[in-house]
């Protein structure tokens, strides 16, 4: 009864173990156990060779799939990973099998992929780095044209801004001719048909000698600002002595000065002896600003004078009237000045300060204004002093 | 018979003047303004029955002037004096209504006397 027992429980156990692994028979007969007479052992044997197939299963079982799923799963692994991009994966098989045959040509496509995809990433690189120059190329071109676009569109503004300052000047000049002319016009057609007393002829021909002296003046200042802006105006520098030069030309506005009852206050300081200059284009200016100073003394006085500041010395000419307003300030130099407001100084033809503007650029020199409403207006202009004027001084 | 009273304005004085000496001859009797705030200082003393208003002034802009002279006397004619030629636009902003003259300088006496009548037929 134990033997049967005994081998049923090894059977099952072969069975459970051959499940796994195989197949594995062991049958004992009785009668080779009856023969062998070794009865009271049987059961320790069979439990014995039953243990020792087990071990030998489990250990065959284990080699077997060691050797059969570790590669596999090697491959299946190393294949998902490379799929993931690790490109520099490689297969570990080191068997002759067709396992290890596949390892190693996944292993060389591997290489070869590695290859190519490295020179496609290079050119990739290469083609981004030309893609991110041909960008930059196209921004900085764009830019340029940006720039360029502008600049045109502000030359253009330029010149329109130019065209219709010179139909504004035209309409101004063609206005300020006609001016003169009506008197002119009226009068010599009251001589004509009237009969007059000789003070009557002369009230109508001094009207008209003061409209044609202010044609001809305004003719003169219309030439002497076209020369000024197209750089024709010719200037004959010399060296002058400045203190007779001055004095005669203050000396040439007394009469004007004496008519409206202005004094004049003359202060010089700093003058060299010498300087060079056009005299007849800077007296010109002296004119220009003393007789606007005239105009405009409302206290009947007014200064002159000359201070040296650096190298330049500087000339002002000052009256104590109304003083110009900061608005109209800036637009003083401006021909014909602006428009309505034109006319503020009302002998002359709108157009000395822009020429005596001309005259100083022409002479490196500078010409500005100061003013306080109510308190009066002072012309500065400046004439540079060399060595040689220094060296005269002493 | 009263002369009717002629108003100039002018900021030129030389063209003030010598309206003033051949409207006088024509029998007209002037008074001068040099610019538009003069203009409407004197209207507080005088009604003339014709202005004669220059466009290009300095100080007050001729549409104020305009609006200033209709406030104190409707029924002055005003007849505008300019130097420039006048573009359509121009005479459009100026003379709106159509019911001023206007004379360009340098005008002929003739022109100008006959001128001064129309308004007055019209006044």
């Amino acid at each position: 009864m134990k033997i049967k027992y005994h081998l049923i429980v090894g059977f099952g156990l072969v069975i459970l173990l051959t499940a796994y692994i195989g197949w594995i028979s062991i049958y004992y007969s009785e009668i080779v156990i009856k023969s062998l007479e070794i009865k009271s052992h049987v059961p320790y044997l069979l439990f014995v060779s039953e243990i020792i197939i087990l071990i030998f299963g489990l250990l065959i079982g284990f080699l077997i799939s060691r050797r059969i799923s570790k590669p596999l799963d090697k491959l299946i692994k190393g294949t998902e990973l490379f799929g993931k991009g690790n490109l520099k994966h490689r297969i570990d098989i080191r068997s002759d099998d067709e396992l290890g045959e596949l390892a190693e040509s996944f292993n060389n496509m591997a290489n070869e992929l590695e290859i190519n995809l490295n020179e496609v990433m290079t050119d990739r690189a290469k083609l981004k780095n030309y893609q991110k120059y041909l960008e930059k190329k196209v921004l900085e071109r764009t830019a340029e044209l940006e720039k360029s676009k502008g600049k045109l569109k502000k030359d253009l503004e330029k010149l329109k801004d130019l065209d219709k300052l010179k139909v504004e000047f035209l309409s101004l000049i063609s206005h300020e001719l006609k001016t003169p002319l009506t008197p002119i016009k009226v009068q010599i057609e009251r001589l004509l048909r009237k009969k007059m007393t000789k003070k009557e002829t002369n009230e109508s021909l001094e009207m008209v000698l003061r409209s044609v002296n202010r044609l001809a003046r305004l003719i003169n200042d219309i030439l002497d600002i076209s020369r000024i802006d197209s750089a024709r105006m010719r200037f004959s520098m010399q060296d002058v002595d400045v203190k007779p030069f001055i004095d005669h030309t203050v000396k040439t506005m007394a009469p004007l000065a004496d008519n409206s009852k202005v004094k004049i206050k003359t202060t010089f300081k700093g003058l060299p002896l010498k300087l060079q200059f056009d005299p007849d284009r800077i007296q010109q200016v002296l004119i220009n600003l003393i007789s606007n100073a005239i105009d405009h003394s409302e206290t009947k006085k007014l200064s002159i004078g000359s201070i040296k500041k650096g190298d330049n010395i500087v000339f002002y000419v000052k009256d104590y009237g109304a003083g110009i307003s900061t608005k109209e300030l800036p637009h003083i130099f401006d021909k014909f000045y602006s428009g309505k407001e034109r006319k503020m100084f009302h002998h002359g033809t709108g157009l000395g300060l822009a020429i005596c503007n001309g005259i100083m650029d022409a002479h490196k020199g500078k010409i500005w204004v100061e003013s306080n409403l109510k308190k009066g207006t002072t012309f500065f202009f400046s004439l540079p002093l060399n060595k040689k004027n220094y060296k005269d001084k002493k | 018979m009263t002369k009717n009273l002629v108003l100039v304005v002018d900021d030129e004085y030389d063209i003030r003047e010598s309206v003033r000496l051949i409207l006088e001859d024509e029998g007209f009797k002037i008074e001068t303004a040099k610019d538009g705030e003069d203009c409407l200082k004197k209207l507080d003393k005088i009604s003339p029955d014709v202005i004669l208003l220059d466009i290009l002034m300095p100080g007050l802009k001729t549409k104020d002037i305009v609006k200033g002279i209709n406030e104190k006397n409707k029924k002055t004619q005003i007849i505008f004096l300019t130097a420039v030629k006048l573009s359509d636009a121009l005479k459009q902003k100026i003379v709106p209504d159509n019911t001023s003259d206007y004379i360009e300088k340098p005008f002929c006496t003739d022109v100008l006397v006959r001128t001064i009548k129309g308004a007055l037929v019209k006044s």
